[in-house]
């Protein structure tokens, strides 16, 4: 499974919550995680859904501060990502 | 298909649901489990009338910190030992002392759903937004408006809502490692 890589980590709205950065294809996206969800700055976001060139469609555990579920986000911000798609 | 009590506690025992700290035996009935108040709530401010400001929420601004927003326009409290009493058409923001973690790769989701004997004084715990997806952790945010005729007193630790537990049908892309088997980046 994959790793996503997150930034910015804040404090949440409670203790058990922290609000990190996420950085996609379009630009950053804002989004409040349980803290247990980040280990070394990284989330777990399962096998990827689409992979275009370099761009893996990943889910995350949560709903964006925009209201996405699904994010495009570039090979470079993966840990453990599959090379390509087995035709 | 919704699961038992049974099926509940079995993915328990496997660890394909966690929940953390463990439900007593009596918070479960034969298709939910209860989870409980945590002691934290967050408070909104009152607006002050008068001042010619103007505050509106903006959810499409993405470029907005929508949770760094709440938090300017609200305070974190906690529940003392006398509770602490929600007013009418007043919503706050609660969470469960439970952590909940469904993990990915099971064919698990669950929805998060009121109490009957608190939803007849007029209390609801979430607002349009039930669903708890396969690969959720962390404690349940729950968003609680008292639309009843009188005040209602909340209690740390008391049973503030259920959790319905849901298999789904297969197992979602993310989960499923097929077309993608095996093959690691260098």
């Amino acid at each position: 499974m994959m790793k996503l890589k997150v930034s910015d980590l804040q404090e949440g709205l409670h203790h058990s919550e922290v609000v990190v950065s996420i950085h996609t294809t379009e630009g950053d996206e804002g989004l409040v995680l349980g803290k247990r969800s980040v280990e070394r700055g990284y989330i777990n976001v399962g096998y990827p859904i689409r992979i275009k060139g370099s761009s893996f469609l990943v889910e995350l555990p949560r709903e964006t501060s925009s209201g996405k579920w699904r994010v495009w986000v570039d090979k470079s911000q993966l840990e453990d990502a599959p090379e390509k798609v087995v035709a | 298909m919704i699961l038992t009590d049974r099926e509940i506690r079995t993915a328990i025992r496997k660890g394909s649901i966690i929940i953390d700290p463990a439900p007593s035996e009596d918070a479960y009935s034969s298709t939910s489990v209860d989870l409980t108040l945590d002691p934290a709530l967050t408070i909104f401010n009152e607006p002050k009338d008068g001042l010619g400001i103007d505050t509106v929420f903006d959810p499409m601004m993405r470029k907005v910190a929508a949770e760094e927003a709440l938090k300017s326009v609200t305070k974190t409290i906690v529940i003392s030992e006398d509770g602490f009493v929600l007013n009418r058409n007043k919503l706050i923001l609660g969470f469960t002392r439970e952590y909940i973690d469904l993990r990915v790769d099971t064919k698990y989701a669950a929805r998060v759903e009121g109490k009957s004997s608190l939803a007849r004084l007029g209390l609801s715990i979430h607002i349009t937004a039930p669903t708890i997806h396969a690969g959720f952790d962390g404690c349940v945010r729950l968003e609680i408006v008292n639309h009843g005729p009188l005040p209602i007193r909340l209690r740390s630790g008391m049973a503030i809502c259920q959790l319905i537990f849901e298999q789904t049908l297969g197992t979602p892309d993310k989960g499923y490692n097929g077309q993608f088997s095996g093959q690691k980046a260098e």
